[in-house]
């Protein structure tokens, strides 16, 4: 469903990707975890058409982005690391504005929109201002928004953040239901690894730009060949990822 | 206080030392010594003239002043009323600074400084250099000018008084659920103040006072004049400033009378400040919390259905535009202050063409090309204020369009279709209401008009292109992208092509075949111009990294 090959990323000096190469097929929900400036935004910026590699190439089912990009983005929800809504806009007109772009027609919009809409509970602020909304609900917005056109494939930067824990559960439902019931895909990049080792079918570590490692979190296990004694103890505590990702970056 | 506005300077000098803001700084200095400059050689010139008539002298020139410094009065409240919310209760460092223990009156104090020298300007082009060439021509004392700037800075801290407690007021009652009333109430207040300064301005009363004696024989009395502008608080300036020059009056007086007025409002304010101006910021910021949410919910049960009446990609993104233009507070201030001013222009237009005898018809052709470069001018600046930053004000939100299956062609469309819609309107509107003050032919109306719709049509798209080009969409206020270099470019640009489709319209009633080829010219250039802009815009938004 998603083909990453070869791609690089410049900023004047700066390589901030650098050769990425991923493949990520239908239904599969991916981890992309790094340090901060690593190179994961970017990746989601480019898979989404915001920003255009230096070199090579990325396919989202099987369509060049640089030459579909309007089929490719048709495919695709987004959710941005910092969720910058239209302030002056409701909830409903955001998500009504939303469906028109991606040419749902009212009828089904409006279905679509009262059936997320229960999904967290927001439904009592949907006609404020967005302005008024706190982060977390604009980002719970964003992430229904993200599935209103019904995508093959979702494109998530640090999904939790501001989320209080009840949501977060509700999210993880959400993005496996959409993962194992629907056959979507799923890309995403976060630093909460408990919320990534929860959900996630394979991982992948960058680190200043190049893929360290990639793989189910078992492949992972036996790549890295921590001892047994630390493994037990980090998975008692639910902190498997953690130790994997200290041992592949630190 | 005083740290907190040193603070402000080093902020302000940091920026300064950017190129960027180092030229719009100068030219915008620049710009402001030639029209102060302009504004005082006129003035003196016109004293120097009034100085030398023995029975109408006096009067005329204690008219001229009370007239400008009521004009300086109304454009420095508007002005200040209008900053004095952002100052006040919006700006975003405020949050900050009212979580240190600073006291609130402390707080008042340095936003009431810095209203005080942003809202000086209409003092400081249209009172100061009257009042300097007042003081020049009738060769006065070093005291005369100590005096009346004192007067005028007594003055300007009355009119800031008067707008931090409306300031206060709009901030009370902003928290009740009215805006389009509200916004409605505003329109109509700032036409009012329109046609009330197009009145003051068309000298409608000035030949009573000279029709009431023979003025071969005793000097024009300067009562008369007085009583037109007793109502209004500039009269006291503009009295001080004319019994200052020609020694007629207890000039003491007259300053006590100010200085006490003044200091006493301030007084007033700084008791009112203390007691409302905590609760209201707290109160203000309580909106941006989930209650607002929740209660427009709960209340509002009336949804307007988005899109509401233009359909499709293209409708809903014109008709998103428009939405977050009228529900911005501070978008409605400038609609506002464009209003007041086109009520000005207008009226003002009225009134002298009701006055107007036959003597202007072998003027006809320049005042009609003058009346078009001035309608010209003001739909520049509303395309500047509004459609030159239509796509850098997507600003941080711009990944919501950039993101969805939409193309750059089709945003770019939506916007020029917003852009050339709202400035035709404006536009030809503006000409046929008032182009029949002229007497013109229905030919020349309908040419002036045609090329008005060429001219709406140029300006906007050309403004939204250029604002395209350098679309700073991570700066926090986009909108400020008309103070860029880019942004002076575009206007001065504009300005010229006005100026010479202003030519054109002066040659409107020409059926000769030389303005068909200048109109062709005309419009090859415009297309051509446009034509480069928009492939510049759609290279630029195709390869922008949000």
């Amino acid at each position: 469903m998603i083909e990453i090959k070869n791609v690089t990323k410049k900023f004047g000096p700066l390589t901030a990707v650098n050769q990425l190469s991923l493949s990520i097929p239908q239904g599969t929900i991916f981890g992309f975890i790094g340090p901060n400036g690593a190179g994961k935004t970017t990746t989601i910026k480019m898979l989404v058409g915001l920003m255009k590699p230096s070199q090579g190439e990325i396919f989202i089912d099987d369509k060049d982005v640089r030459l579909n990009p309007e089929y490719t983005k048709k495919q695709l929800g987004y959710v941005p690391d910092d969720p910058f809504v239209y302030e002056k806009m409701t909830g409903w007109e955001y998500l009504s504005f939303v469906g028109e772009i991606f040419g749902i027609n009212k009828k089904e919009r409006d279905e679509r929109i009262e059936k997320l809409s229960k999904i967290y509970p927001l439904k009592k602020i949907l006609d404020g201002y967005m302005d008024s909304y706190s982060r977390g609900n604009k980002q719970k917005l964003v992430i229904l928004a993200a599935f209103l056109h019904t995508p093959k494939a979702l494109l998530v930067d640090e999904p939790v953040v501001g989320l209080d824990p009840e949501s977060i559960s509700i999210t993880k439902k959400l993005f496996r239901n959409f993962a194992k019931e629907d056959g979507g895909t799923i890309f995403i990049s976060t630093h909460t690894l408990s919320f990534a080792q929860d959900i996630c079918d394979r991982i992948g570590i960058i680190k200043d730009g190049k893929l360290l490692i990639e793989g189910t979190i078992d492949e992972l296990l036996k790549m890295a060949g921590l001892s047994a004694e630390t493994l037990v103890e980090a998975e008692e505590k639910n902190k498997t990822l953690e130790e994997l990702y200290l041992h592949f970056v630190a | 206080m005083l740290f907190l506005l040193k603070n402000q300077f080093i902020l302000i000098g940091r920026l300064l030392k950017e190129p960027a803001t180092a030229i719009v700084a100068v030219i915008f200095f620049m710009v402001l010594g030639l029209v102060f400059a302009a504004e005082f050689i006129g003035f003196h010139e016109g004293f120097k003239y009034l100085l030398r008539q023995e029975y109408f002298g006096n009067a005329i020139t204690l008219y001229i002043l009370e007239a400008f410094l009521l004009l300086a009065f109304i454009l420095t409240l508007i002005s200040s009323a209008i900053l004095a919310s952002g100052i006040f209760f919006y700006s975003p460092e405020l949050k900050f600074i009212f979580t240190t223990p600073t006291p609130a009156n402390h707080i008042f104090a340095w936003r009431l400084i810095l209203l005080f020298l942003l809202s000086s300007w209409p003092l400081l082009l249209i009172a100061l250099p009257g009042i300097l060439a007042l003081g020049i021509t009738h060769k006065t004392s070093l005291g005369f000018y100590l005096l009346n700037f004192t007067a005028l800075f007594l003055f300007l801290s009355f009119v800031c008084s008067i707008a931090a407690l409306i300031s206060f007021f709009v901030a009370r009652i902003s928290q009740i659920r009215a805006s389009y009333l509200l916004s409605a109430g505003l329109s109509l207040v700032a036409v009012l103040g329109g046609w009330i300064t197009a009145r003051i301005l068309v000298p409608q009363n000035i030949s009573n006072i000279f029709n009431a004696v023979d003025l071969t024989k005793v000097q024009a009395p300067l009562d008369q004049v007085e009583k037109i502008f007793l109502p209004f608080p500039s009269h006291l300036i503009a009295k001080l400033a004319f019994a200052s020059a020609t020694n007629t009056q207890n000039v003491f007086l007259i300053f006590l009378i100010i200085l006490i007025a003044s200091l006493s409002l301030l007084a007033v304010t700084f008791v009112i400040a203390k007691k409302l101006y905590h609760p209201l910021f707290i109160k203000g910021q309580e909106g941006v919390f989930i209650a607002r949410a929740v209660d427009a919910t709960i209340n509002d049960i009336k949804r307007w259905p988005f899109p509401l009446i233009l359909k499709g990609k293209i409708g809903i993104i014109i008709e998103k535009d428009i939405r977050s233009i009228i529900r911005n507070k501070r978008d409605l201030a400038n609609i506002g202050f464009f209003i007041l001013l086109a009520s000005v222009y207008l009226f003002l237009l009225a009134g002298l063409a009701q006055q107007a005898n036959e003597g202007y018809k072998d003027k006809l052709a320049v005042l009609l090309a003058l009346h078009f470069g001035g309608l010209g001018y003001f739909i520049t600046t509303i395309s500047l204020r509004f459609l030159f930053p239509l796509v850098g004000r997507e600003g941080q939100s711009a990944w919501i369009l950039a993101s969805m299956p939409v193309s750059p062609q089709k945003i770019l469309f939506a916007k020029f279709l917003f852009g050339t819609i709202l400035l035709t309107v404006l536009m030809t509107t503006g000409l046929y209401v008032t182009l029949p003050f002229f007497n013109i032919s229905s030919y020349v109306t309908i040419n002036i008009l045609i090329l008005g719709v060429i001219t709406s049509i140029f300006i906007a798209i050309f403004q939204i292109s250029m604002g395209a080009i350098s679309p700073e969409l991570r700066k926090r206020d986009p909108e400020r992208m008309s103070t860029t270099p880019m942004g002076l470019i575009t206007t001065f640009i504009s300005l010229i092509y006005i100026g010479l489709m202003a030519v054109l319209a002066m040659n409107a009633n020409d059926i000769s075949l030389n303005l068909y080829i200048l109109e062709l010219i005309g419009a090859l250039t415009s297309g051509l111009i446009v034509l480069i802009s928009i492939k510049l815009a759609l290279k630029k938004l195709r390869y922008l990294d949000f």
